[in-house]
Order: C-alpha cells, then structure tokens, then sequence
C-alpha cells in the first residue's frame, strides 16, 4: 500500500512540476518566435517595396 | 518653373515599370531555400517540443534549450560576419561589405534581444529568477547595447564614407565582447551553466535524441539565419539604390531651378 501511495504522489509530482513548467516553454519559445516571425516578415515587406520603386536592372540578384 | 511632382514623375514611372508579383528582394535560390525551411523547421518544432524527452533534472523546461542555445550561436554568427565585413570594408571600402555588416549586424540585433528573453524566461523555473547580474547576462547584455549603438551609429546622418568607417569601427569591438561572453562561465563564478557542448575535454554533456536534437537545432537555425541575410543584405542595397536615386532626382531638381534662376547662365538667382 505504501509503494502504490509513494509511486502515486511521485507521479502526481512529475505531473504537477511538468505542468508548471509548460508555460515557462509557451512563454519562452512563443515570444522569441513570434518576435523573429514578425522581423521576418518586416523584412520581406521592405524588400518588396523598395524592389518596386526600381526598374529591374537596378535590382540585380532578385528575379 | 517645374514643380517638384514633375521632377517625381520618373519615379512614377519606375514604379509603374515593376508592379509585378516578381518584384521583391527574393530570388530563385532563395525561394527554393525558403521551401526547403519549412519541412526543416516543422522537424526542428517537432524534435524539440515533443520528440526529445524530458530532462532528469530540469524537466520540461529543457525545451527551451533547443531555442536559446541555437539562438544564442546565430547571434554570435551574426556578429562575427559584421566584423569581418567592417574590417573588410575598412581594407577594400566597397559597399558590398558595408551593406554586409549592416544586415548581419540587425539580425545580431534581434537574436541577441531573443537570447535575452528566452534566456531570462529560462532562469525562472531553473535558477529561481528571471534576471541577476551575473557575468554571462551582464556581458551578453552589453553586447546588446553595442549592437544598438551599432545600429544607431549608421542613422547619423552622414556620407557613405563616414558612416561606413564610423560604423565599422563600432563592428570590430563585436569580436572582443562576443569573447568575454562566450568566456564568462570559465572566468568568474556563474550563475550560467558551463558550456554543454563545446567543451575542452570534447565530451559533450547531453546525449542522444537530445544532442541530435541540439545539433539539428544548429544547422536548422543556421539556414534559416543564411536565407534572412540574403534578404536583409538585398533590402539593405535597394535601400541604397532607392535613396540614390532619390538623390539624383534633387539634384536635378536642383539644376532645374538653377536654369531657371539664371545660374547656368551667369545671372544671380532670383
């Protein structure tokens, strides 16, 4: 009865701990990826604005 | 008298002459690199936020290893070329390599900005807090401050020769700060962990799954840094190309009025 109770609360521990520490993840990795996503996609709309203030020939290397 | 939206118009026209969908800063090879990332990255978000198991001591929260560390060496990276490419520029003075530091120099910006907060996030649940003055935090966030006084240094208005050789010089003091961060852990006493893989004795302290994920999370990172440069050096040079020919439009705005006014004919302008 005492190694079913024991393996029971250091289950519920792993699950309580793991649970805690999915919003450090979801925090951690959402803003650094929404924030490089958003730089990106900054940059990519620059490009196309400048690239069609230009004629192509003074756009060398895009096509 | 011509108005200043006549002299304008040849612009205009250039605008009219490239309203295609092809007009942007990407390319062939780039857009063939840019497939290749997606299934790339999807393995990489896959590996690394359900394949890989969970870390006997840090738990779940070892996850986000596999973004602050890959994160943390395209920062380097980004600031290692910008240096290289100053001191290039500061050899040869062409605007290819000056266009170079600059854009591997923003995104050192933003990687450098992601490593601090993922890092800090990732100090919560390990060491208890989001922010110390330790020596790697501190020096990185140094670093930071370099990276924007880098970026600022280049919007002084100034010619292309000062501002290259201004910037340039900001861009070499990367080297020796990337060095004491990269250093710190060994130097002083840190909070920071010591290196994990790139250890002296070539024994790395993690294995398996989770080491091939950590090295698939480097060269997934890496190609993805090698196809933002090519787009971020590109707008970096229509951005140059733009602003050149918004220069020869003043100026020949500027010829204009002064045939009016009688310059070029020897009278004083009105």
């Amino acid at each position: 009865m005492s190694i079913v109770l024991a393996t029971v609360s250091v289950v519920l521990a792993q699950i309580g701990s793991s649970s805690t520490q999915w919003p450090y993840v979801g925090a951690g990795a959402g803003l650094v990826l929404v924030g490089i996503a958003l730089y990106t996609a900054l940059v990519l709309r620059k490009g196309r604005q400048l690239a069609r203030q230009l004629k192509p020939e003074d756009r060398r290397w895009m096509s | 008298m011509t108005t200043p939206t006549e002299h304008r118009a040849p612009v205009q026209d250039a605008t009219a002459a490239t309203d295609e969908p092809t007009a942007t800063s990407g390319s062939r090879t780039t857009r063939v690199l840019g497939i290749i990332l997606f299934p790339v990255l999807a393995l990489w978000a896959y590996l690394a936020f359900v394949g890989s198991p969970a870390d006997v001591n840090q738990g779940e929260v070892v996850r986000l290893l596999y973004v602050h560390v890959p994160i943390v060496v395209l920062a380097y990276t980004a600031c290692f070329i910008s240096a290289i490419a100053s001191g290039v520029w500061l050899w040869k003075r062409t605007q290819w390599w000056d266009l170079v530091a600059a854009s591997a120099a923003e995104i050192g910006t933003v990687m450098v900005a992601a490593t601090l907060v993922v890092g800090s996030i990732y100090g919560r649940p390990t060491w208890g807090v989001y922010w110390t003055w330790d020596a790697r935090l501190t020096a990185t966030a140094m670093l930071m401050l370099l990276l924007l006084g880098y970026l600022a240094v280049r919007r002084i208005p100034a010619s292309t020769e000062v501002r290259g050789r201004r910037s340039a010089i900001v861009a070499l003091l990367f080297v020796p700060n990337i060095i004491v961060v990269n250093q710190s852990v060994t130097w002083w006493r840190s909070l920071h962990q010591d290196p994990t893989l790139f250890r002296l004795n070539l024994s790395p302290e993690i294995e398996g799954l989770m080491f091939f994920t950590l090295v698939y999370s480097f060269a997934a990172g890496l190609l993805f840094f090698a196809w933002l440069l090519v787009h971020r050096f590109r707008v970096a040079y229509l951005q140059d190309q733009v602003d050149a020919l918004g220069l020869d439009l003043a100026l020949e705005e500027r010829r204009e009025e002064g045939w009016d006014d009688g310059w070029t004919t020897g009278g004083a302008p009105s």
